[in-house]
């Protein structure tokens, strides 16, 4: 901390107010180490979060998050900017995640599979999911398929807009917004087979 | 402000995460400063193991011109 301040008062810029995009180019301007530290204390966190509600593993999710972290300050300099970098970092967390998944179970269509294949029925209120109780909405994180899971985090806790997610996922803007109401729908099924109510 | 539970979820598994952040960012440190290293050997040693390749090949290395040694005074001729 008092490093930090020292070395804010030298620079005139305090780590902690800039914005991902200004870390990211001081970064790679300087190669200083303080840099990378301060997006991993912002993200590690967040990473580790979504690691472990896909991997479904303590031990395995901690090997993602330092997998992922040494691939995203190899790959910096690809980062254009285009999109914001919390994307930009969740897009490589998810596509790690995913990707793990597929060679655990041996199927390249493990994912895809998830949620095609059962009826559209009426859509789901988005209430429905972000007021849940969340010992529920564990519960049923855990049961729902990795695709299912995936598509909702990226919806209602990332916040990521179609576009966003139809860039993550290489689909059609359609496709996605079809996946997330089927993604809505089999969570309901699923907190009804659990909860009769 | 809307509820959001997906969020609170988030918040529980972030707070999960501080007990392992220090630990989990030596080991990120190591496997990054492992990577930096084995960069550097090849930096410093890839254009010699690429020469002795070539000369192994039967492309001989570039000889020094004799003459050029001889001068005593380089901007003379």
């Amino acid at each position: 901390m008092f490093i930090d301040f020292i070395y804010a008062l030298l620079t005139g810029n305090s780590l902690s107010k800039m914005k991902d995009e200004e870390i990211v180019q001081e970064y790679l301007a300087t190669q200083n180490a303080r840099y990378f530290d301060q997006l991993y204390s912002r993200y590690s966190g967040k990473v580790y979060g979504k690691c472990i509600s896909l991997l479904k593993n303590e031990a395995a999710a901690e090997d993602a998050v330092q997998e992922i972290f040494v691939k995203i300050l190899l790959n910096l300099s690809k980062f254009s900017g285009k999109s914001k970098f919390s994307t930009w970092l969740y897009s490589i967390s998810y596509n790690f995640c995913i990707d793990t998944i597929r060679r655990k179970k041996k199927n390249p269509n493990a994912f895809a599979d998830d949620i095609t294949g059962h009826e559209i029925a009426d859509d789901v209120d988005d209430r429905f999911l972000l007021e849940m109780n969340i010992e529920r909405l564990k519960v049923i994180m855990d049961r729902v398929p990795v695709g299912v899971k995936s598509i909702l985090l990226m919806k209602y806790q990332d916040e990521m807009s179609i576009k966003e997610i139809s860039a993550i996922l290489s689909k059609s803007e359609s496709a996605i917004k079809m996946k997330i109401k089927r993604a809505k729908q089999k969570f309901k099924k699923i907190h009804y087979e659990i909860y009769k109510d | 402000m809307k509820p959001n539970n997906f969020k609170s979820l988030e918040h529980e598994y972030e707070n999960e995460f501080d007990t392992k952040r220090e630990q989990l960012k030596t080991k990120v440190d190591g496997s990054i400063g492992l990577i930096k290293f084995i960069g550097n050997i090849f930096e410093l040693y890839l254009p010699q193991v690429l020469g002795v390749f070539g000369y192994m090949s039967g492309n001989p290395r570039k000889k020094e011109n004799p003459d050029a040694k001889k001068k005593k005074y380089p901007n003379t001729k």
